[in-house]
């Protein structure tokens, strides 16, 4: 139990999800549970098979080189609760990097 | 008032012969739309002054003799998932509650160039999570055929906007399932196409790999109609596929296919329902009525497919919803005093439970220690999983299967134990997983009076066949005629 | 107490493609904030990436300029973790399968060539631009950058001192220039270098590794690398342990500081792109890239070293700028004395590059036209006064430097009469010194020589004048 509050906190810390005590706990249970069952796969025996990660045998995809100008960046500003003469505002940042 | 509730193929007919204009066909809708939606809650949006600005350009197009498409004047819903300019798209969440987007998805931009009429958004669980439309900021979706019943999920709105007449098609999206359970609990039709064959962009991601949009229609020939509209390469999505189009309703109607169908034993040794298993069965004689041979096949790795599904999809998920901060778009919130507590904050008031607990789920699947035995694990089990389809397609060319082990359970029978809500999703997302496409058919009636659906997988880009396949059911089934809603579509006499 | 420096650098160079990584909007710097975005490189909710062609093919130019081994199969991958200046809040990189791998750049350093190891060199997208409120009320985000290409080219730990460092950052700028991929600005941004540095004393294994981010000078590079050496040497000595930690590299104060530290360090959970599919180097692709690169630096110095005897220091300097290495090889072509056009560079063109440093891009010199006045030059027509004249208004507005030497009249004189008329006027003018010269005053000769020679305005081959004005003097004595 208290290895997936551990889990749920730590998943919570890395993800930036704020979560209550309650649905910490709520959490903690559910994942739990969860987690008991999807573990079972890394018992599985997958040989030395190579992970999956593209079903379609595609590759090189690009696109040239070649400028296509947003018509309307205002607008897509206007998505945002918050700006300032052009720029998107956060609250002050620490620098972590 | 004329009963305007038609299908796509009908509704294109008329339109062609001026016998009815967009504009009738938009109003009717609208009205239904009024009348109905308060007992299913399918629609979260409805945009009236658009969609009749639409119908009437949609007329004009008609009356000009122009060369246009059949979907030309015929009204649509399409799921909150999907970008649509101008027009609010909430993906069910509070996170993107106002969120108004500049930009059209690929999908519905090619139907609104067709000449297609937007009426406005279906409801859906919160960012495509679950499988019942219950998980929503907008309430439940209801089943229209039983209101105390769920309409299924991701794509519930979209289902039960089609089975109650409140528009000719809808728009879905399936990563496990989305669009074929809710189309079964509805009685309707639902295609989950190939990985690939429809573009992803503008769709709002769930899961990366799994994710496609797809038609729920009234029949098989509409779905085949739509999916001619929006399947084709685009430049903008990296996975989509550069294949040369084709016309998906060409050869519906031909019978006396000599198809093999493969039963995969695995699915049908499970817990399942036994009306739910008997009409499929029924379904799979009705194919060999018309020239098919059945036979068993085997999906070994059937009991994997569960956690190699959620182990990939949420980890996935869990980077695609993290660009929601509310710095850009979406919601904010408004107290926070630093950067870090922005984002905590922001997230934690805009996501729902079922979001954060497969965040959190995905965010510990990939993280150090237990990526290896976890995600990467997961991306092999996939292998083994696709590998089993391509074996058993050596021996058949559709494989037949239940879509969900129960017709529509009741509202919040599930919602307490997510494990089990879960592990219904046993016969849906290894399809998924193996980027195959999917026809889901209705075929009969349970006890209750509740739809089931059948199932029907193919190779790789075979949709073609699989129409065929659910033509071939559709015609000696005969449309799902519901005891008590008058708004269902009319029976087709059965043809044979 | 001997000490070992082992300093890695980690380059980022920004491609100077038309377009950003996975979008059409603009690779621009300067444009007003947020004017250069769209949807995707906003990070807005479905949209998706798609990969510029062209900035792969700049990358593997890059790998080829390094000596590196070009990956055939290489993927994208996501990596993750929370900034503002990233939207997808995931930088789309790579990971495990770089596109380019165990390379080497050459420098030229006390006197021999050194190689430092590179040990990959891989495409990402860069971020936008975060600008905190000097209030302190907040931070504002531009992501117009959001999206550019960039390379990030991480050396092996072979780099030994500060001069090293500078030379071999230089060294790389100079290529990537040279190969033009980036434009190499380090002062707006376009290439910036994290500093990895650990001491040890001789015989002893890897001391822990600090690191330092974003420098963006080469002094300033030099200067940290300097600072952070004596830094970790004085703890140990002091009886400490070097923690491993990021530092901030302030260099107006000319020290470093340990940024905020996190509990764990960071967990970026990479993964591949599923968004995106995998990359394949085919060898026929691989060939056209190679045939469209020009020739390396390094190249370049050691040919003229060795074809044209130019000293190491001059061929340094001069293969530093491409385009002063173009000016060279065509100005020696036209000149055929190469050795003359080099010091030439050395001392008025590089002092005309160190007064405007836009010189190269912005002056109307070019190659032929220098090689056309260094050959007036080297034949004597004119005199290195004279010269500069010529380049002065070449500089300012092109034009055919024998023209311009005409019409200034800057040509030497040759013509007999000329002269003869210009000693006659002398000796005219200045009978005094006539007559101490063939009274036996040697002295005065070298007087009717200055007065002759400024008669023809110094433009003269003194030899010829001091030859006619010594006739012209003995044929007096008789």
């Amino acid at each position: 139990m208290e290895a997936d509050r551990d889990l749920v906190r730590k998943a919570a810390a890395m993800a930036m999800i704020e979560l209550t005590g309650e649905e910490e706990a709520e959490f903690a249970r559910d994942l739990g549970v969860i987690m008991d069952y999807m573990e079972r796969i890394s018992e599985m025996d997958t040989g030395d098979l190579e992970p999956m990660e593209h079903v379609l045998p595609v590759q090189n995809v690009f696109r040239d080189d070649v400028p296509e100008d947003s018509e309307n960046t205002d607008e897509l500003l206007k998505c945002a609760s918050e700006t300032k003469d052009g720029w998107y505002v956060v609250p002050s940042v620490v620098d972590t990097l | 008032m004329k009963d305007l509730n038609l299908t796509v193929s009908d509704a294109s007919r008329l339109l062609r012969k001026g016998e009815v204009s967009s504009r009738e066909l938009t109003e009717a809708a609208l009205e239904r739309i009024q009348q109905d939606n308060g007992r299913i809650n399918a629609f979260v949006t409805v945009c009236a002054d658009i969609a009749l600005r639409q119908a009437d350009e949609a007329d004009r197009r008609l009356r000009s003799g122009e060369e246009v498409s059949p979907l030309c004047g015929i009204p649509m819903g399409i799921k909150d998932n999907l970008c649509t300019r101008g027009v609010r798209t909430t993906c069910a969440s509070r996170m993107l509650e106002n969120f108004v987007p500049p930009y059209n998805a690929t999908a519905v931009e090619r139907l609104l160039s067709a000449g297609a009429v937007l009426l406005g958004k279906l409801n859906m669980d919160e960012f495509a999570m679950g499988s019942s439309s219950e998980h929503s900021i907008f309430g439940s979706v209801r089943n229209p055929w039983d209101t105390s019943r769920v309409a299924g999920g991701s794509s519930g709105g979209s289902a039960a906007a089609v089975a109650a007449g409140l528009c000719s098609f809808s728009l879905g999206s399936d990563t496990g399932g989305s669009i074929r359970q809710p189309a079964s609990f509805c009685g309707v039709v639902g295609l989950k196409p190939t990985y690939g064959l429809v573009s992803r962009y503008g769709l709002v991601a769930f899961a990366s790999s799994l994710d496609q949009v797809g038609p729920i229609t009234r029949d098989v020939t509409d779905c085949a109609l739509v999916l001619n509209e929006i399947a084709g390469h685009d430049p903008r999505d990296s996975t989509s596929v550069g294949r040369d189009t084709e016309d998906y309703t060409s050869g519906l109607d031909r019978d006396g296919m000599k198809i093999r169908v493969g039963l995969p034993k695995e699915y049908f040794e499970t817990g399942i329902d036994e009306d739910v298993r008997n009409s499929v069965l029924k379904a799979v004689s009705m194919l060999e009525e018309a020239g098919a041979v059945s036979g068993d096949v085997s999906l070994p790795s059937t009991d994997n497919t569960i956690p190699a599904y959620y182990l990939i999809s949420s980890a996935e998920a869990s980077a695609n919803l993290a660009r929601y901060d509310g710095i850009r778009y979406g919601y904010r919130n408004p107290g926070a005093r630093d950067v870090e507590e922005l984002y905590r904050m922001s997230r934690g008031e805009g996501f729902g439970k079922e979001v954060k607990r497969r965040v959190l789920l995905g965010t510990h699947a990939l993280s150090a220690g237990y990526q290896d035995k976890l995600y990467s694990k997961a991306l092999k089990v996939r292998r083994m999983i696709a590998a089993d389809f391509a074996k058993a397609f050596e021996s058949c060319d559709v494989i037949a299967a239940p879509v969900y082990p129960t017709t529509a359970f009741r509202l919040g029978e599930k919602t307490g134990n997510p494990l089990e809500m879960y592990l219904g999703d046993i016969f849906t997302v290894g399809v998924n997983l193996a980027g195959l496409p999917a026809l889901t058919v209705p075929c009969g009636l349970d006890r209750k009076g509740l739809p089931v659906g059948i199932q029907l997988i193919g190779r790789p880009f075979s949709e073609n066949l699989l129409f065929m396949a659910g033509r071939a059911i559709e015609r000696r089934m005969g449309r799902l005629k519901p005891e008590n809603s008058g708004n269902m579509a009319s029976d087709a006499p059965a043809e044979g | 107490m001997e000490y070992e420096v082992m300093v890695g650098l980690e380059i980022h160079a920004e491609l100077k493609t038309q377009t950003k990584m996975f979008c059409g909007c603009r690779n621009e710097f300067g444009a007003k904030p947020n004017t250069l975005v769209c949807p995707v490189c906003l990070g807005m909710p479905g949209t998706l990436p798609v990969i510029n062609r062209t900035a792969v093919e700049y990358a593997v130019r890059a790998g080829l300029a390094m000596n590196c081994r070009i990956s055939s199969f290489s993927r994208m991958d996501r990596k993750n973790y929370f900034y503002p200046d990233m939207p997808k809040a995931y930088q789309i990189s790579q990971y495990d399968l770089p596109l380019c791998r165990d390379g080497y750049v050459e420098i030229y350093i006390d006197g021999g060539w050194k190689k430092i190891g590179i040990e990959r060199i891989h495409l990402e997208e860069d971020a936008g631009k975060l600008v905190h409120d000097p209030g302190g009320k907040g931070s504002f985000i531009d992501y117009n950058r959001c999206g550019v290409p960039l390379i990030e080219i991480v050396s092996r730990p072979d780099i030994s001192s500060p001069e090293e460092a500078g030379a071999f950052l230089e060294a790389v700028k100079t290529i990537l220039e040279y190969i033009e991929v980036s434009d190499c600005k380090m002062q707006e941004g376009s290439l910036r270098a994290d500093v990895n540095l650990s001491v040890r004393r001789s015989g002893e294994p890897p001391g822990t590794r600090t690191e330092m981010k974003n420098i963006n000078s080469i002094h300033a590079v030099q200067r940290a690398v300097r600072a952070e050496a004596g830094r970790q040497i004085a703890v140990i000595e002091g009886g400490g342990r070097v923690i491993q930690e990021t530092r901030r590299w302030d260099d107006t104060r000319g020290e470093s500081r340990p940024m905020r530290s996190k509990e764990e360090a960071m967990d970026y959970r990479y993964f591949p792109e599923p968004d995106l599919v995998p990359l394949v180097m085919d060898r026929k692709w691989l060939e056209e890239i190679r045939k469209s690169m020009p020739e390396l630096p390094a190249s370049r110095q050691k040919k003229y070293m060795e074809s044209f005897g130019i000293p190491a220091y001059d061929a340094h300097l001069i293969t530093q700028y491409k385009s002063l290495a173009d000016i060279f090889e065509e100005a020696a072509k036209v000149c055929g004395n190469p050795k003359l056009v080099s010091n030439w560079i050395m001392t008025d063109i590089l002092r005309r590059i160190n007064e405007d440093g836009n010189f190269l891009t912005a002056s109307c010199l070019d190659g032929q036209k220098l090689g056309k006045v260094m050959a007036m030059l080297d034949r004597g027509d004119i005199s290195p006064v004279s010269a500069r004249e010529v380049l002065d208004i070449i500089v300012r507005e092109g034009g055919d430097p024998e023209s311009i030497a005409d019409s200034m009249g800057l040509k030497v004189q040759r013509d007999e009469n000329l002269i003869a008329g210009a000693v006659e006027e002398a000796l005219e003018q200045n009978p005094k010194a006539v007559a101490d010269y063939t009274s036996g005053k040697e002295k005065a000769f070298g007087f009717l020589m200055g007065r002759t020679m400024a008669i023809l305005k110094g433009r003269a081959d003194p030899a010829q004048v001091r030859e006619m004005l010594k006739r012209r003097l003995e044929s007096l004595k008789e």
